[in-house]
């Protein structure tokens, strides 16, 4: 079999994990222009503690729902058990349900986007070879925050995208990839 | 804040997101990666209660919603936030409990870096920190990490995005 025919499927095969990479990367914008924008209204410690207390609640439910198929959390007692983890999951999610009131509903969506992120970089990173997995997460994170400034998304500066910063952005993608995988 | 002092903090902020990778494989590899998931927003949740509680002393009250702009409550929630942080890591090493503090921190700066740099610029000083994080850590060994000399290959990308964050703040 030649090279050629060989990497056609490999080629096939990253394609998925990439796209799930770039889409976590792309996402990662998402979640902190919400919380820039709940800081504008509230101040940022107050727009961290919501973003924390949302993603904890949404991790603590992920792992509940391992731990009730089967995988228990590997923690030391009282939190090895899944229903430690619903527990932590609904206490943290009262929490949060409370904090967001005053402010829109989809605020609560910072740290639910942010276990999006988790779940797709731990599913692609084993799928994915070093420099594939950082070249498409950072490209991904550099388009979705140039696009965001563009917006002027949740209320921010708007910032046009120019050839410059796209150019800029692309650097800073290929810059990581360079020292993350070069010998 | 001063465009060069956010640009500043946005990096050092990244190499800080080196020290927390590290903590974090470390756990990960002990436990697993949902669990060495939920040290991270746990241990900021940590600093974040501490600064909580100091706003709501200085100035009155936080601006979170009934009852958490009180003092008293921000006061409980302390204890409450340090004891799930022991809880996470006991077993472990007690310092890998700090493993977010900086995050935490880090977050608190958002809303002021996107006000001031915008999020690509953001972003990109975040990276260029964390990149120069991973070699100086490589470099030296530091946190267990194995050692890796910083070569000529990987200085040359580290330049690539510093002339990267060079560009997209010129613009």
């Amino acid at each position: 079999m030649t090279a050629a025919t060989q990497s056609g499927p490999r080629q096939g095969r990253d394609l998925l994990p990439m796209a799930a990479s770039l889409l976590s990367g792309l996402l990662t914008a998402l979640p902190l222009a919400m919380l820039a924008a709940v800081g504008r209204e509230r101040g940022g410690e107050e727009a961290t503690f919501l973003h924390l207390v949302t993603l904890v609640a949404g991790l603590a439910a992920v792992s509940a729902v391992f731990a009730l198929r089967g995988t228990r959390p590997a923690f030391l007692r009282p939190l090895n058990s899944g229903w430690s983890m619903v527990a932590l999951a609904a206490a943290f999610g009262v929490v949060a349900a409370i904090c967001v009131s005053g402010i829109e509903w989809y605020y609560l969506s910072t740290g639910i986007i942010s276990v999006a992120i988790f779940l797709l970089v731990t599913w692609s990173l084993v799928r994915l070879s070093l420099g594939l997995y950082f070249a498409s997460s950072t490209l991904g994170s550099v388009s979705g925050s140039l696009v965001m400034d563009q917006m002027g998304a949740f209320g921010a500066i708007e910032r046009d995208i120019s050839l410059i910063r796209v150019a800029g952005a692309l650097l800073v993608a290929a810059g990581v990839v360079v020292v993350r995988t070069a010998k | 804040m001063d465009v060069g002092i956010s640009l500043a903090l946005a990096f050092a902020f990244g190499i800080a997101l080196t020290l927390n990778a590290a903590i974090t494989g470390a756990v990960s590899r002990a436990r697993g990666g949902r669990e060495a998931s939920l040290l991270t927003p746990i241990s900021a949740l940590s600093v974040i209660a501490v600064l909580l509680a100091w706003i709501a002393y200085d100035e009155g009250s936080t601006t979170l919603p009934v009852p958490f702009e009180a003092l008293a409550v921000t006061l409980v929630l302390i204890p409450l936030a340090w004891l799930l942080l022991w809880l996470v890591v006991r077993g472990l090493p007690l310092w890998y409990g700090c493993a977010g503090f900086l995050n935490g921190l880090g977050l608190v700066f958002v809303p002021r870096f996107v006000e001031d740099l915008g999020l690509a610029l953001y972003f990109s000083a975040l990276t260029l920190g964390s990149c120069s994080g991973a070699l100086l850590f490589d470099h030296f060994g530091l946190l267990g990490f194995a050692r890796r000399k910083a070569s000529f290959a990987r200085a040359g990308g580290l330049a690539l995005a510093g002339v990267g964050v060079v560009l997209v703040r010129a613009a």
